[in-house]
């Protein structure tokens, strides 16, 4: 078996630069699936029965369809709904742009989950404290209820952001050059002599990206709980 | 913006036959991955050794790069190297002879077998360690109490992760189609690409797969519901 | 000054409370007593709507509210100017002692930050705990913590602290060190109502004291009355099970 570590590490710096691409994806979905997983939150928290029912529907679609399957049908879905409602076709078609799309919808999912969850683990007795006091609703979530619910939820958003770059890579199927897109290129073009080399160059970068991750996170969560005095 | 109906109306049926596919990858993955998990939570929950510590780098590796990594290190890199490697040797395997099921199989129980075996970790950990205790305390012993107190308990703990599992790997085989495995995606994907009905094609196999993992979602909630006052 | 009429709370399908009447006048310290399940937590909670009661009527220092239909205006001036405490502490976790005890103040009362640190200073140091500033509610034990409690209840010097059972969650040996600072405080005047099942506090400090049962108010008057000559067979029944037999003749 042909395996030479100077062409292993040759392959891996020339992918690592394609990380920004991954990144990119990762943290604006990030962003994005927080702001409507807190809003889908706070529907399925609330009393309204309409708004309760449609984000139970929207995590119940967006849990249970394949990452891929998603992709596709944003790739070839968006366009020609684009088409339908203005008229116009939509041109040059950008691949990061669907890959965003799809991972913001599958990060909504998941986030409001992960905050629901979070916040319910906050003691009631914590919000009825606050408001007992004289603070409003709002004064009460934001500045005692929510660092908390916080505190509870940073496991579960390290396993987020790792599997967002995770489903993310599927976008090289659909043309985008994030490392994986980089890599099958850079195959293609040794035509395939390089094969090991650059295929396990890239699960090295992914993992270790996936270690990193969890070490911050971990780091985040110590640093957290020691402020706090918690053991 | 009009669907091509016509085209849902016959692909569908012929997308159905991909389903017994995706059932039997769900299934055959599943037991492997139940059982070696189970084997592999006992040992890393139970000793600190060096072989604990080779499961604990494998387990990483699998959750921290994409299944589609690992496909192509697997499928494609390795009998690329291999089958050259082979011929030198005068061994007479001919790599490129083994079924895509197969890799199916082998390569998506690779990556369920460390997920199982967190779950298992998970549950085993978190049984009260009173419980063995008090076993021990009325004279069984610890295999018995493993078997009649503990394992019951571990079980039914894990029911709502299994959940998740399940419906984790039933959007993992949509992946088959990247080992030339004809299920629901392969079959749509041709389908689609045939009539350029791209958007119904996958309409078609989103809907196919939420349904399926809302329906393994709505049997799990009924035996949560039965079982839960054992535990 | 404060005063409740008519309240009426159930959960589903329970009836908890089934019309109770209160009035606490200034410098008053009521107990309130009875079995578990007779409504004198949820009607305590009532008071500053953590509860919502189903009907009744509250007047606080002249200002008439319904308890069932009533604004955010009224709640909050309720809120304002009365107090909590919690039979869990229910201290802020995310905040050290000195700011649990000033959230109030800053916070809901606009209090300017130096003039709020001064109030919660001598409010931490009437319950002993001036040296515990900077801690988190996690490092402190439960007696310390339900002085905190207290003290950011005092610093908003309210019209009435509610006690929800401050006791009962603390190891015995802790009971003391709580008890003696709400008794120093009913002593300086602090109005309170206290559900509690402390007999010795309801003796000692009380001005009055209530029997609920079943949901409503079965007897009220001095704890001597009460406890030495209980006029109702349930406060009879009540007091045989609760008290030591050779303490009080019944």
């Amino acid at each position: 078996m042909r395996f030479k570590l100077s062409t292993f590490f040759e392959y891996l710096v020339k992918l690592l630069p394609y990380l920004k691409v991954t990144f990119t994806y990762a943290g604006l979905s990030l962003v994005f699936g927080i702001v409507f997983g807190f809003l889908f939150a706070v529907f399925k928290l609330g009393k309204s029965r309409i708004l309760r029912g449609i984000a139970n529907v929207y995590t119940a679609i967006f849990r249970s369809v394949p990452p891929v399957v998603l992709l596709f049908l944003v790739y070839y879905g968006i366009p020609m709904a684009a088409e339908a409602i203005t008229g116009k076709s939509m041109g040059r078609k950008e691949p990061i742009l669907f890959v965003i799309i799809t991972v913001t919808l599958l990060a909504t999912a998941s986030l409001t989950e992960i905050m629901r969850s979070a916040y319910k683990s906050v003691d009631k007795g914590q919000y009825e404290a606050g408001v007992s006091i004289g603070l409003t609703e709002i004064q009460t979530f934001f500045r005692i209820v929510f660092p908390q619910a916080l505190l509870y939820a940073l496991p579960s958003l390290g396993n987020l952001v790792i599997y967002l770059i995770k489903e993310g890579s599927l976008g090289f199927t659909i043309g985008l050059v994030d490392i994986f897109g980089k890599a099958n290129t850079l195959n293609q073009n040794t035509y395939s002599n390089h094969i090991l080399e650059i295929y396990i160059a890239l699960a090295t970068i992914y993992w270790v990206v996936a270690i990193a991750t969890e070490k911050l996170l971990k780091y985040a969560e110590q640093k957290v709980k020691r402020e706090l005095g918690r053991a | 913006m009009s669907l091509n109906t016509e085209f849902i109306y016959n692909t569908f049926f012929l997308v159905l036959k991909g389903v017994p596919v995706t059932m039997k990858i769900v299934g055959v993955v599943l037991l492997i991955s139940l059982f070696f998990g189970f084997l592999f939570a006992v040992v890393r929950t139970n000793s600190n050794g060096i072989f604990s510590k080779i499961l604990g780098v494998y387990v990483s590796f699998a959750r921290g790069t994409p299944v589609m990594v690992q496909i192509y290190l697997i499928y494609t890199a390795l009998p690329t190297v291999l089958a050259p490697y082979f011929k030198e040797k005068g061994i007479a395997f001919d790599v490129y002879s083994i079924k895509g099921m197969t890799y199916a199989y082998f390569i998506f129980s690779f990556g369920m077998i460390p997920v199982m075996s967190e779950m298992f970790r998970g549950a085993l950990s978190s049984i009260d360690k009173g419980q063995l205790e008090a076993a021990k305390a009325i004279g069984l012993s610890v295999i018995q109490g493993y078997r009649r107190i503990i394992l019951p308990q571990a079980l039914v703990k894990t029911l709502p992760v299994l959940c998740t599992n399940i419906t984790g790997l039933v959007k993992l085989s949509s992946l088959a189609f990247a080992v030339s495995v004809f299920e629901i995606m392969g079959i749509a994907k041709t389908e689609g690409a045939k009539y350029t009905c791209y958007v119904e094609a996958y309409l078609i196999i989103a809907v196919l797969y939420v349904a399926l993992n809302l329906g393994i979602e709505v049997i799990f909630k009924l035996v949560e519901k039965r079982i839960k006052i054992y535990a | 000054m404060l005063k409740l009429e008519d309240v009426h709370k159930a959960f589903g399908k329970n009836q908890i409370l089934k019309g109770v009447d209160i009035e606490v006048n200034k410098g008053d310290v009521i107990v309130i007593l009875g079995p578990s399940g007779s409504g004198k937590t949820t009607l305590l909670r009532s008071i500053n709507f953590l509860e919502k009661a189903d009907k009744g009527k509250l007047t606080l220092d002249d200002r008439e509210m319904d308890m069932h239909h009533s604004s955010r205006k009224d709640i909050s001036y309720v809120r304002k100017n009365t107090a909590f405490v919690f039979q869990n502490y229910c201290l802020f976790n995310n905040k050290t002692v000195l700011q649990n005890v000033t959230e109030g103040l800053i916070v809901a009362r606009k209090v300017p930050k130096k003039e709020a640190v001064e109030t919660a200073i001598s409010a931490l140091k009437k319950v002993g705990l001036e040296d515990k500033l900077d801690m988190y509610p996690a490092q402190l034990s439960g007696g310390m913590q339900q002085r905190v409690g207290i003290a950011r209840a005092i610093a908003v010097n309210p019209k009435v602290i509610l006690f929800d059972e401050p006791t009962s969650a603390l190891d015995p040996e802790l009971v003391g060190e709580v008890l003696s600072i709400i008794k120093r405080l009913a002593k300086e005047g602090t109005t309170m109502i206290v559900v509690t099942h402390e007999m010795s506090f309801a003796e000692d400090v009380a001005n009055k004291v209530i029997f609920m049962s079943d949901g409503v108010v079965v007897e009220q008057g001095s704890p001597k009355e009460i406890f030495y000559k209980p006029k109702e067979e349930r406060t009879k029944q009540f007091l045989k099970r609760i008290l030591p037999v050779s303490d009080y003749v019944i």
